[in-house]
């Protein structure tokens, strides 16, 4: 009986505090910053505003923050469980080892799957560059705020919302296909890995663009007040994590399939000499005939 | 050189040393040791599995032999069961031509002995008769003769032997 009657009142406590908040946002002035939705939104592709100092040694863009941030978190997680977890590992496995091991497993495979050749260390790549993508991705939830240049704040976005962030991350992907193919089969490799010749630009700007889209239309929604109740909730949490894991996906999914193709071993010399003495033969016959 | 899209070699740089810390980073320690512990669960499984087989195929060999040792039991012990019989069928066919001996010879004994008794009851038989006719024959007589039955007997004796005719 106790328990309802609190449970009651909490609800309603809930309530009355979520119409005091709403009835406040009406209320309250919104800050002028002066700063018109194009602008905004320019600044959000360029970032030519919101820069933020990286150490005292540069203004950098706020993304390349986020991804220093993400890769201390990581780091930090992978060592929590590489100490604490990974060595309570089970032949029996709980959650977390199923979740780990799934995770290393799926991209181990598609590593697998998709180049059968030489793929020792792209299992590894694609691992690494999906968790950072996806992570990096679902940042934009979280809304870390830090100190622009300008002395503004500025909310951490993925940091693959910024071009520089992509471009790095879509030439290490086309190097790493570059170095499988000159491993795998030398200067025929290099030949492979050169024809495909657009791929970086198109990783970089795949990347770019679709994480970028997505900010954009976030600030979109946010830019109108009556938009930003209820509506968030679907827009920044399903569409975050819809294109953080097709992004994912995509970007590993096509590292790998590139990889295979470079890695690919030559067909066998005896074989093209078979099929052209086949061929030899057959012309002999017709003429013959 | 100002590129367009505000485009930074430096920042790319920093990315890129960046990805390149957090993919050594979780390589060295998350991806690694799953992996490791991954195919070392595997390779467990696999040396039970191995071991599961060999085991199987110990037993299936052993089922086998203890199938073909079972058989060759039976077999012996269908030829034995048949000896047995065999013996058994012998034995009662000897012991009952034996009872069949003995019953002929108890019964030519036992009839020997019931002649020997009916003659021996025949002839005391006889004997009473003849002493039970004797008796009553010298009853009879007893009864019959006395002074002057003997003198009348023995007046026609002279009177016949006197006329010299042979008695009737």
């Amino acid at each position: 009986m106790k328990t309802k009657k609190l449970s009651k009142r909490a609800v309603v406590g809930i309530v009355i505090l979520m119409a005091a908040l709403l009835v406040g946002i009406f209320l309250i002035k919104p800050v002028e910053t002066g700063v018109t939705l194009p602008e905004l939104m320019r600044d959000a592709v360029l970032h030519e505003e919101d820069r933020v100092n990286f150490l005292g040694i540069k203004a950098v863009n706020p993304a390349l923050i986020s991804s220093f941030v993400l890769t201390a978190a990581l780091l930090l997680i992978a060592g929590a469980l590489r100490i604490f977890v990974i060595p309570k590992f089970k032949y029996v496995p709980g959650k977390l080892q199923i979740l780990l091991e799934k995770l290393v497993d799926y991209f181990d495979s598609l590593a697998k799957t998709n180049s059968p050749h030489k793929n020792g260390f792209l299992g590894a790549y694609a691992f690494a560059a999906g968790v950072y993508i996806f992570l990096g991705t679902l940042m934009e939830l979280f809304g870390i705020q830090v100190i622009a240049v300008s002395g503004a704040s500025v909310r951490l976005p993925a940091p693959l919302a910024d071009i520089n962030g992509a471009i790095a991350l879509g030439c290490l992907s086309y190097c790493v296909i570059l170095s499988g193919g000159v491993i795998a089969n030398g200067t025929r490799g290099i030949g492979r890995a050169l024809k495909e010749f657009s791929l970086p630009i198109s990783m970089s700007f795949r990347l770019f663009g679709a994480l970028l889209s997505g900010l954009l239309v976030t600030e979109l929604v946010y830019s109108v007040i009556f938009l930003s109740f209820v509506l968030p909730v679907v827009v920044a949490v399903l569409f975050t994590l819809l294109h953080a894991l097709i992004q994912t996906y995509v970007l590993t999914l096509l590292t790998c399939v590139f990889y295979g193709e470079v890695t690919e071993p030559p067909e066998k010399k005896e074989k093209k000499k078979k099929k052209r003495i086949a061929k030899g033969d057959i012309e002999a016959e017709s003429l013959g005939g | 050189m100002n590129i367009p899209l505000n485009i930074d070699w430096q920042q790319i740089l920093l990315s890129l040393f960046n990805f390149a810390i957090l993919a050594v980073g979780l390589y060295l320690l998350l991806y690694n040791p799953v992996k490791k512990f991954m195919e070392e669960r595997k390779a467990h499984y696999q040396a039970l599995e191995e071991k599961a087989s060999e085991t199987k195929k110990l037993i299936e060999s052993l089922k086998q032999e203890y199938e073909k040792r079972i058989a060759e039991a039976e077999d012996e012990l269908r030829a034995k069961r048949l000896a047995v019989e065999k013996e058994t069928r012998e034995q009662a066919e000897r012991e009952l031509i034996e009872a069949r001996e003995q019953a002929a010879a108890v019964l030519v004994r036992a009839q020997g002995a019931a002649r020997e008794e009916k003659t021996r009851l025949l002839e005391e038989a006889r004997r009473e008769l003849a002493d039970i006719v004797v008796g009553a024959t010298q009853k009879l007589i007893a009864a019959s003769s006395s002074a002057e039955t003997d003198s009348a007997l023995y007046d026609k004796f002279l009177a016949v032997a006197g006329k010299g005719e042979p008695q009737p």
